[in-house]
């Protein structure tokens, strides 16, 4: 016996943005180990995966451009799927900088990416979850409260954190609603930000434990979660006191 | 004192810009309603655009720096778009985002970059107290003012080094418009603010302190509360607003 939450994600139905590199790319491996009927969205070509990316469906969309509800509902179709089970948003971009550096392009992007996409695909894709009973989940960050070095980036984290709340109590009784909070954690994102964490780059979490952690709270459906050390830990003891490695 | 109000045609932003001329100050007023601007009067400096225009914020933030420099600026201007979230088109959510999000942080980044906020001023954006008790029926409404919220507590500490106040003010609900148009049928109104009792609170805080300002103090103990039980606000305005939403359709 592994992970409780092994059968969870077994025949699911799941897509994943940002599946292409970091967090979203260690998420779709260990969904993949797990059974899971995935579909995998990244921005960047298929040929610009990684070598050992798994054997899984692979579209590349930019989920910034605003149309991507709609395609998304068209390879639904092409697969044959009748309904969703889960969707994971954890496509994002951001940019470590002052404001006063920031134009309305820029800005306009990273509110497109982080925070009208996930909430368009999620429009367009509801009747999709309804059918299956699915859950949706959504990606934040520790910044969702606020942070003076990424002032743009924190606020479509706060607003995807506003958005979950109401659309958690809307959907109560239908599909699932999470937000989920990752602590910094060692990926490409950084350094695409612009942002040198210096020596706390040390305590980063690492992107399979992010994603271990992360599968455990979407396993759990409770919103929202923060994934720290303290998340990790807790799932390395669990796993421990049951058996596991 | 100059002051730029953003929404100054009507509601909220029309009483903060007659409270700043009432307060012997100059006003420039935004808004994308010519006609309202017409009516503020003379000796305002007006100017008409359409926030939702996200392609033309670089250009209007440096014609409102032209403008200025600012002693107040208020980034007011905003949209609702109720009822059940699957059911109200993204087009109109789409622009709920754009106007109540990106164009305040867009119009924020022009001002500071071309230094039209002076120092001792204040840069106010004007959230709501949904920011603490939720809205469902309001989902991408609550995520442009929780969001919009989030900006204004990140720049507080950079802009305070160049003594520029930063204040989030977060109003229930207020005897407006926007009130008549998307609250649920009802007898709310005598417990809606009076739009320019709001507004003189709202200059005062402005002229004092950074942080985040709720006016009124009915909607202060309401967003205690919500601050120290958000589960059980959130499940209250599901039944009395997102109930009623729903069954006026
Ligand atoms: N790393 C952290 O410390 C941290 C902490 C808290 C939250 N998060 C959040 O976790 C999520 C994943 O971040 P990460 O650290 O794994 O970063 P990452 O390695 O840079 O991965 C970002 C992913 O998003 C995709 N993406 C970006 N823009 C896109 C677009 N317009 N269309 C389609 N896909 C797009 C990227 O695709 P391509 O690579 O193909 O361009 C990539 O797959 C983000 O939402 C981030 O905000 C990260």
């Amino acid at each position: 016996m592994t992970a409780p939450n092994r059968d969870k994600f077994s025949q699911k139905r799941v897509i994943v943005t940002g599946a292409s590199s970091g967090i979203g790319l260690a998420l779709v491996r260990q969904l993949d180990t797990q059974g899971a009927d995935l579909m995998a969205i990244g921005r960047r070509a298929a040929s610009e995966l990684p070598p050992d990316f798994p054997q899984i469906g692979y579209q590349s969309l930019d989920v910034s451009a605003g149309d991507t509800g709609p395609q998304l509902v068209e390879l639904i179709a092409a697969r044959g799927w009748d309904g969703l089970d889960l969707i994971i948003h954890i496509a994002g971009i951001g940019h470590c900088r002052p404001v006063a550096d920031e134009d309305a392009a820029s800005i306009a992007g990273t509110v497109a990416t982080n925070c009208l996409a996930p909430i368009t695909i999620t429009h367009a894709l509801a009747p999709h979850l309804a059918r299956a009973s699915g859950a949706v989940v959504f990606v934040g960050s520790a910044a969702h409260k606020g942070a003076s070095g990424f002032p743009v980036y924190a606020a479509t984290k706060g607003a995807l954190a506003g958005f979950a709340r109401a659309l958690r109590s809307e959907w109560r009784g239908r599909i699932g609603v999470q937000i989920l909070h990752p602590g910094p954690t060692q990926t490409a994102m950084h350094d695409r930000a612009g942002h040198d964490p210096g020596r706390l780059r040390a305590l980063f979490l690492s992107a399979d434990d992010a994603a271990a952690a992360m599968l455990r709270q979407i396993a759990a459906g409770r919103s929202p979660q923060k994934t720290g050390h303290g998340a990790v830990l807790r799932m390395r003891a669990v796993r421990m006191l049951a058996g596991g490695r | 004192m100059r002051a730029l109000v953003t929404g100054a045609a009507a509601g909220l932003g029309r009483a903060l810009g007659e409270a700043v001329l009432e307060s012997g100050g100059s006003l420039v007023a935004l808004d994308r309603d010519e006609a309202g601007l017409a009516a503020l009067g003379y000796g305002v400096n007006v100017l008409a655009a359409d926030l939702a225009d996200t392609a033309a914020l670089d250009g209007l933030g440096d014609d409102l720096a032209g403008r200025g420099p600012y002693d107040l600026v208020v980034m007011n201007a905003g949209i609702n778009a109720t009822g059940p979230f699957e059911a109200v088109p993204i087009a109109k959510q789409g622009a709920v985002i754009a106007i109540n999000l990106t164009a305040p942080m867009a119009l924020t980044a022009a001002l500071l970059r071309r230094d039209a906020i002076s120092p001792g001023g204040a840069l106010v954006f004007v959230s709501s107290l949904s920011r603490f008790l939720s809205y469902p029926g309001a989902a991408s409404y609550v995520a442009s003012k929780h969001g919009i919220a989030v900006f204004a507590k990140s720049l507080r500490r950079p802009l305070a080094k160049q003594r520029i106040r930063v204040l989030t003010v977060l109003p229930g609900a207020l005897d407006t418009g926007h009130a008549e148009r998307h609250a649920p049928p009802g007898p709310g109104r005598k417990r809606r603010m009076a739009p320019d009792a709001a507004a003189k609170a709202i200059l005062a805080a402005a002229s004092r302190r950074s942080g985040e300002f709720v006016p009124g103090a009915g909607p202060r103990a309401l967003a205690a509360l919500a601050r120290l039980a958000p589960g059980v606000a959130t499940a209250v305005m599901r039944r009395v607003i997102f109930k009623k939403l729903n069954a006026a359709d």
